[in-house]
Order: structure tokens, then C-alpha cells, then sequence
């Protein structure tokens, strides 16, 4: 995961580190400068090698081999952290993650309990007469994943493990939706037959449509809008699937 | 019923202490304390006679003793605790009334030295405010001038006070201890130590970072979720909140703010703050 200013502008999953941090880099090459990079996995001399190409600040891995060591000697102002994944459980504790989330205001306090939400496939309802594939379905975890780390309003465009245009912090939806399309744009990646995720439901089907008019054909969102059945139909007179997944991620 | 008052703060004691004496309740105090309620006329023994031991050390032992612990301390319904009392000729202690040295105002003066920052550490108080809130389902514990109203009305009620307000008076001593001790951990974390100038006239240096930050967040209400439904959420204020800041708002109508309103609504209102033309 490729971050800039909280927000990511490139997440992958691929069969190791390099292919995970490569695909990552092809969402946002422009952004990625400077960056802040995690992996969960070791890097490696081949991940570290095409990590180097790029101007990063900050990269954390859980180890990191003596060969990618030896190639950050050369970059001695790379900031690298090493941090043990967490070991795991039930609790936030044992997840290595906050229990509460505390945000300031004027002489004063908000505390949350932190957003630790995990979507399981279980919980996705299609309300659409078409249906997600398997790998569609995939994909739709995944982007929801990613959705969750992006500031509202979040659109998310993914496709094979990847993200393929993320647009953040707007505060209308239908401009994250354009600016996720204009980036993927700028970065020469196609939005034809992606899946979308948007952190919050669409109020009125024009979210739905804008998204549907960049590519995707698979669409994930909370649902519990008043004009729920507005975009159900809008989706399926499109002929795009669409699932429920009943929890909203705001993000601030 | 035996009352202890020993207080800083000496806002609106005399009257509480004089409603006391009216319900036959007998008064125990200290130093300028005791001073004052004598001048007004009211009988009140001091500690060193209930202890049979002079106030030592220029103040700074004078409570410290089992009879007074003893005293707040003791189960009433244990059997063995009240012969224990019996055999050592204590008397139980059912009120205690104290407030702070002025911990926090010393040291937010400028040129506090770090000799009267210590100075100003109270001991004495909190170890019996302690004991009392500890001993809760037995001992009335009165931490702050504006709780003098309830407790009197109850005991001139029922002659004595409900589990509810003496559990309520506990938590509130409580938490005025650890408001203390947070403020003492502040000034002390922020010191920068400087042997050699270590004197009676020293003033230290101050980090604006102390070594441990201790947030004393009082809570002004539950939301009904957070960022998002499947959040808990509340909002909690400063123990000073700064005049003009957004808790200090009052909602005049309108169904109940969310943690988002909230959370945008503090956007809002500090840019509009900072225009002097008219802004929105």
C-alpha cells in the first residue's frame, strides 16, 4: 500500500512483494512520489530493487532480507521501519489495532470505538438480477478493504487484486466518482469491467451512473438509502451487478 | 457522626459546617480551618487532640495518623474492625470534607518555583480523601463546595446519606485525585532538571511536551454512534474549557448532534471565528 497525505493512492495483492508493490505503483506513478509504502509480507532484493526506483519516505515491512538491506545502504535518507504483523485473535488488542479512536474539537473530545469492521463474504447481499462472478466477488472485498482507508467520500475502482483509480475526501460522491475515473485516466489504466466500492450509499442513482459511465460492472455500497430501490433499478437497467454490504465506512 | 473538615477552598464552609453542628453532627478540623469555624462561634476540636499528636513538620504531618485513618477506614458492619476501633479508642469519622492545596493555580503562575510547586503537593488531603472514597458504603466524601448542598439536604431529610450519593461522592473523589495527580505528573514531567541551579529561588525550564501527558476529559454526553452505526461514540469536554471554544455551545433546538455534526460542525465554527468580517 502506497500512501500520500492518509489517503492510498495504490493498493495490490499479488503472489509476492514485487508483484503486490508493482501493481500498487501502476495505480498513481504520479503520487506515489514521496510516499509512504507498507507491505505484510518480508521484502525482498527484487521488491526492494523496483521500490528504489521511486522517491519513498517511509517503508515498513514485518523483515526485510539482507539483500533489500543492503540495496536502501545506498539510500540512507529511506526511513525504514520494521514491525512484527500482529500475532492475531479476537480482540483489538491482539489485532494489533486501537480499541477507541479520539478526535479532537474545540475544548473538547470525540471518542469511538475504532472503525475494526471486517466484511466476510456472508455479508454481501446482490440486490441486482445480475450476479457477481467468484472473481468479481473477490474483488469487491478487496476494494472494500481499501474503501475503508480512504477519507470520505471514497469511490474505489478495482480490478484483480489492484485498485485502478481511487478518488477521496470530496464532500460531493459524484466528484470522487469523476476525479477516481480522471486518475486511473492519467495513469493509463482502462475502468472497463472493474468493480467499485463507495464508502456510503448513493442517495440518487446519478452516483450509481457516473460510476457505471467509467467502467465498472460490479458495484459495491452499503444500501439503507430511501431511494435504495431507485439505484437497484438503475443498476440493473444498466446491466451491472450490485451487492449490499449493510455497513458504511466514513472515514475523516 | 463525627465530620472532618479540612479545606483550601474555604467557599461556603462556615455555613456548611454550621448546618452541620444544627443536626448535632460533631466537628473535627485542622489548622486555619479550625480557626475559622471558631471565630464563628462554632465548637470544633482539633485533629491533634483527636490524635493526641502535635501537627509536625510545618504542616506537612498532621492527619497521617491511624486514628484518623482509622476512623475512615474501619467496615461498620465488620464486627472485628469495630472492636478493633473500640480497643484503640477511635472514634469512626462519617463526613470528610477536603479540599486540595491549590496545586494547579500555583503552578500556573509565572515564576512558580519548583520549591513551592512541591510545597503545594498535598498528602495529607488526598490519602484521607482516599481512604474515605474507598470506604464509601460507610464514609460521606466531600471534594468540592458545590456538593455541600445535596449531602445537607439528605442528612436534614434522613439524618443520614444514601448509598447513591455516597457512591456518587466516592467516584467524584476519585476522579478529583487523579485530576490531581495528573496535574502533579504534568508540572513534574515537564520539568528540564538543572542540578546546579537547584535552589530555594529555582524556577525551572518547561518542556510544552511533558514526559507523560495525562488528558482529563469530563464526558458531556453519549452520541447515539459514531463516525459510522456500528461505532460506540460520546463527547467529552476539557476540565477548562476555553471560553468562545464549540463545547461551550448550547443547542437550542433540533434533534440530537451526531459525532459527525460534531466533528464538521468544529470545522465550521473555528474558520467562521477567525474572520471579523461578517462570515459564514
Amino acid at each position: 500500500m502506497i500512501v500520500k497525505h492518509a489517503n492510498p493512492c495504490g493498493v495490490a495483492v499479488g503472489k509476492d512483494a514485487l508483484e503486490a508493490y508493482s501493481k500498487a505503483f501502476q495505480t498513481d506513478p504520479t503520487s506515489a512520489f514521496g510516499g509512504i509504502i507498507a507491505f505484510n509480507r518480508s521484502v525482498d532484493g527484487a521488491a526492494a530493487q523496483q521500490v528504489s526506483k521511486q522517491f519513498v519516505e517511509v517503508l515498513m515491512a514485518p523483515d526485510f532480507t539482507p539483500e533489500a538491506l543492503d540495496i536502501f545502504k545506498a539510500k540512507a535518507n529511506v526511513r525504514l521501519m520494521k514491525i512484527a504483523l500482529p500475532a492475531g485473535g479476537a480482540t483489538a488488542w491482539e489485532q494489533g489495532r486501537n480499541a477507541m479512536d479520539a478526535k479532537r474539537v474545540g475544548s473538547g473530545l470525540l471518542l469511538q470505538t475504532a472503525d475494526n469492521h471486517e466484511l466476510a463474504l456472508a455479508d454481501l447481499k446482490v440486490v441486482t438480477k445480475v450476479q457477481p462472478t467468484a472473481e468479481q466477488l473477490q474483488d469487491l472485498l478487496f476494494a472494500w478493504k481499501v474503501a475503508k482507508y480512504v477519507k470520505s467520500n471514497a469511490i474505489v475502482f478495482c480490478a484483480n487484486g489492484m485498485t485502478m483509480g481511487v478518488g477521496a475526501g470530496q464532500m460531493s460522491r459524484l466528484d470522487s466518482a469523476r476525479i477516481a475515473s480522471i486518475k486511473a485516466q492519467h495513469a493509463g489504466l482502462s475502468l472497463a469491467g472493474t468493480v467499485v466500492a463507495s464508502d456510503a450509499f448513493f442517495p440518487f442513482r446519478d452516483g450509481l451512473d457516473v460510476v457505471v459511465d467509467a467502467g465498472a460492472t460490479c458495484v459495491i455500497q452499503p444500501g439503507g438509502s430511501m431511494r435504495d430501490q431507485e439505484v437497484i433499478d438503475a443498476a440493473d437497467e444498466r446491466g451491472v451487478a450490485m451487492v449490499f454490504s449493510g455497513v458504511r465506512h466514513f472515514r475523516h | 457522626m463525627n465530620a472532618l473538615i479540612s479545606v483550601s477552598d474555604k467557599t461556603g464552609v462556615v455555613d456548611f459546617a454550621r448546618a452541620l453542628h444544627a443536626l448535632g453532627i460533631k466537628l473535627i478540623s485542622t489548622g486555619g480551618t479550625a480557626r475559622l469555624l471558631a471565630e464563628q462561634g462554632l465548637p470544633v476540636t482539633e485533629v491533634a487532640q483527636v490524635t493526641a499528636f502535635p501537627e509536625m513538620l510545618d504542616g506537612r504531618v498532621k492527619t497521617l495518623h491511624p486514628k484518623v485513618h482509622g476512623g475512615l477506614l474501619a467496615r461498620r458492619d465488620v464486627p472485628e474492625h469495630m472492636a478493633a476501633l473500640a480497643a484503640q479508642g477511635i472514634d469512626t469519622i462519617d463526613l470528610l470534607v477536603v479540599n486540595l492545596y491549590p496545586f494547579e493555580a500555583t503552578v500556573a503562575k509565572a515564576g512558580c518555583t519548583l520549591a513551592d510547586a512541591i510545597e503545594n503537593i498535598d498528602i495529607g488531603g488526598p490519602a484521607m480523601v482516599r481512604s474515605a472514597a474507598k470506604n464509601w458504603a460507610d464514609v460521606g466524601v466531600l471534594t468540592d463546595a458545590s456538593q455541600y448542598p445535596a449531602v445537607l439536604e439528605e442528612l436534614q431529610a434522613n439524618g443520614k446519606l444514601s448509598a447513591k450519593l455516597r457512591f456518587g461522592l466516592s467516584v467524584a473523589a476519585f476522579n478529583r485525585i487523579a485530576q490531581y495527580d495528573g496535574a502533579i505528573s504534568d508540572y513534574l514531567s515537564s520539568v528540564t532538571f538543572e542540578e546546579d541551579k537547584v535552589s530555594e529561588a529555582y524556577v525551572p525550564a518547561r518542556s510544552l511536551f511533558p514526559g507523560q501527558s495525562n488528558g482529563q476529559f469530563i464526558k458531556v454526553q453519549d452520541l447515539r454512534y459514531g463516525e459510522n452505526a456500528h461505532q460506540e461514540a460520546a463527547l467529552y469536554r476539557d476540565l477548562y474549557p476555553a471560553p468562545g471554544s464549540l463545547v461551550t455551545g448550547v443547542q437550542l433546538q433540533g434533534k440530537e448532534l451526531s459525532y459527525n455534526n460534531i466533528a464538521d460542525a468544529d470545522a465550521a465554527w473555528e474558520c467562521v471565528k477567525g474572520f471579523d468580517a461578517p462570515a459564514a
